[in-house]
């Protein structure tokens, strides 16, 4: 629990940050110093010049790909290139692997950072798309995948949990039949990464998309992709990489190939600021934390008469993000008082992901989508149940 | 007369002054001369003592993806020098190969 009024000195009820699906708050001190010591000390362009303060830069940018890289089981740092956040990681990844011709694979639970994509290539390219059906609890079966696959299946994109309803998927039998059949699978962490442990190579994930502002608590603004190994793929863009300048055609290497213009340093350093303060340990103690919370809110749940939840009943296969609905009643009037008299802060609508409504029967409303984070305490998740307790109807 | 390296990206010059730090190998990262075509504006600069054990450190990592040359007849002039000369018969590093991708 934050009060606003300690923070800011903003009039308002203490606050309970319930939204860290969408970004986790607050974030740890450590970001902010990274940032501006990043600022002071190396603040200029990295891999465009050979001065000192650019050469720090450059230094930087190395240390924190080994350290993603070690994170992640990517066994080389040029494995990880730096986007802007999980969404620019999907679409280099959808883009640059399915040409004309080609089918994907994916999911009726996906984002529409997925979605979008595939749709749009679908349209401009003629790609062939199936979605594999969920469980009523949002779960995707590999034996689903494994129906879809065609000869000229080029990549299966799945979630690697929910962003609606927090159903982890079972992504490593995804991946035993992606190793099978020789088709690259590509993991959407960005509700994940820095939550669950992820390691790419044992693990035989091909291609991870990852947010770093979600569960990796740094600031907004910076992901990035990680490869187990390099795949033939085109880039999204193309432009200054300070390497090879002489050459009209983009550097067929990475992380080159794959990142054109200036690095978002600032985002990387604080990232690298949160990585140091939520170590994977820190990390562990949280989830089991999260867990234990997840079994506190749902238990008093049971006792919010009209609430319904979507997806699995319980703790176990799941993230501690719960989608609410209270049927017959308007969701985002619900959110608009959880907010101004209760400060519950949650997220109400379709969160990226109509085709997840579709398939949980809550779709054009939406949810009440509440999701806990590494500061979410007992007084938190305590407030939140008295509040909803209020859109019971007698 | 010292050796100079360079390097396709600033990333693989990065890693390069990584693996000579953690070796302990003296070596100076400067700018490229204008001369040395190609690559990122970046090289190292090593004494003739070191560049057996740096080819060694770099080998060792699998790091690939740069060059190797030494001064010129004329002033200013550079001429490249094959690695295998440097390190004898073994063969290159195949980590840059293997980061060499092609799109559809």
């Amino acid at each position: 629990m934050v009060s606003l009024m300690e923070l800011y000195n903003l009039p308002g009820p203490a606050i309970h940050y319930l939204d860290h699906a969408a970004t986790s708050w607050p974030k740890p001190a450590r970001v902010t110093e990274a940032i501006s010591e990043f600022l002071a000390a190396a603040g200029a362009n990295p891999g465009r010049g050979g001065h000192r303060m650019s050469l720090e830069a450059s230094r930087r940018v190395l240390a924190a790909r080994e350290r993603i890289a070690q994170r992640f089981g990517a066994g080389n740092p040029d494995h990880v290139v730096f986007t802007a956040n999980a969404t620019e990681s999907l679409n280099i990844a959808i883009n640059g692997l399915l040409g004309p011709g080609s089918h994907a694979i994916s999911s009726v639970m996906e984002h529409n950072s997925v979605l979008r994509p595939l749709f749009e290539l679908q349209r401009e390219r003629g790609v062939e798309i199936s979605l594999a059906r969920a469980s009523g609890a949002g779960l995707i079966e590999p034996d689903e995948i494994r129906k879809l696959l065609r000869p000229n299946s080029r990549l299966i994109v799945i979630t690697h949990a929910s962003n609606v309803v927090g159903t982890i998927n079972p992504v490593d039998e995804i991946a035993k039949i992606a190793r099978e059949t020789g088709v690259p699978l590509l993991v959407d962490a960005a509700q994940t990464s820095g939550i669950l442990d992820i390691d790419i190579s044992a693990q035989l994930i091909d291609l991870l998309a990852v947010s770093g502002h979600k569960g990796l608590e740094g600031p907004t603004g910076i992901g990035f992709l990680l490869f187990r190994k390099p795949l033939p793929l085109h880039p999204l863009k193309q432009g200054g990489t300070g390497s090879q300048s002489e050459r009209l055609e983009q550097p067929t290497f990475l992380p080159d190939l794959l990142e054109s213009g200036t690095l978002n340093t600032v985002g990387i350093a604080g990232l690298m600021g949160a990585m140091e303060d939520v170590t994977p340990e820190v990390a562990h103690e949280s989830w089991e934390r999260q867990k234990w919370l997840t079994e506190l809110f749902l238990a008093g749940l049971r006792s919010v008469r009209d609430a319904r939840l979507l997806g699995l009943p319980t703790a176990e296969g799941r993230l501690s993000v719960f989608s609410l609905d209270f049927p017959g009643q308007d969701l985002a009037r619900i959110a608009q008082i959880l907010d101004d008299e209760f400060g519950v802060l949650t997220r109400v609508g379709l969160h990226c992901a109509p085709l997840a409504h579709k398939a949980l029967n809550s779709f054009p409303q939406g949810t009440i989508r509440i999701s806990f984070g590494r500061t979410t305490d007992e007084d938190d998740v305590t407030a939140a149940l008295d509040a909803l307790a209020r859109f019971s109807r007698e | 007369m010292n050796y100079l390296f360079t390097f396709v990206s600033t990333h693989h010059a990065m890693k390069a002054e990584s693996y000579l730090k953690k070796d302990n190998l003296p070596y100076r990262l400067r700018m490229k001369p204008r001369t040395v075509s190609a690559d990122c504006g970046l090289a190292l600069d090593v004494k003739p003592e070191h560049i057996t054990r740096v080819i060694a450190s770099f080998d060792r990592r699998g790091l690939s993806g740069f060059t190797v040359y030494l001064p010129g007849d004329e002033p200013g002039d550079w001429r490249n020098v094959p690695v295998e000369d440097i390190r004898g018969s073994a063969e290159m590093g195949s980590e840059g190969d293997e980061n060499r991708l092609s799109g559809p």
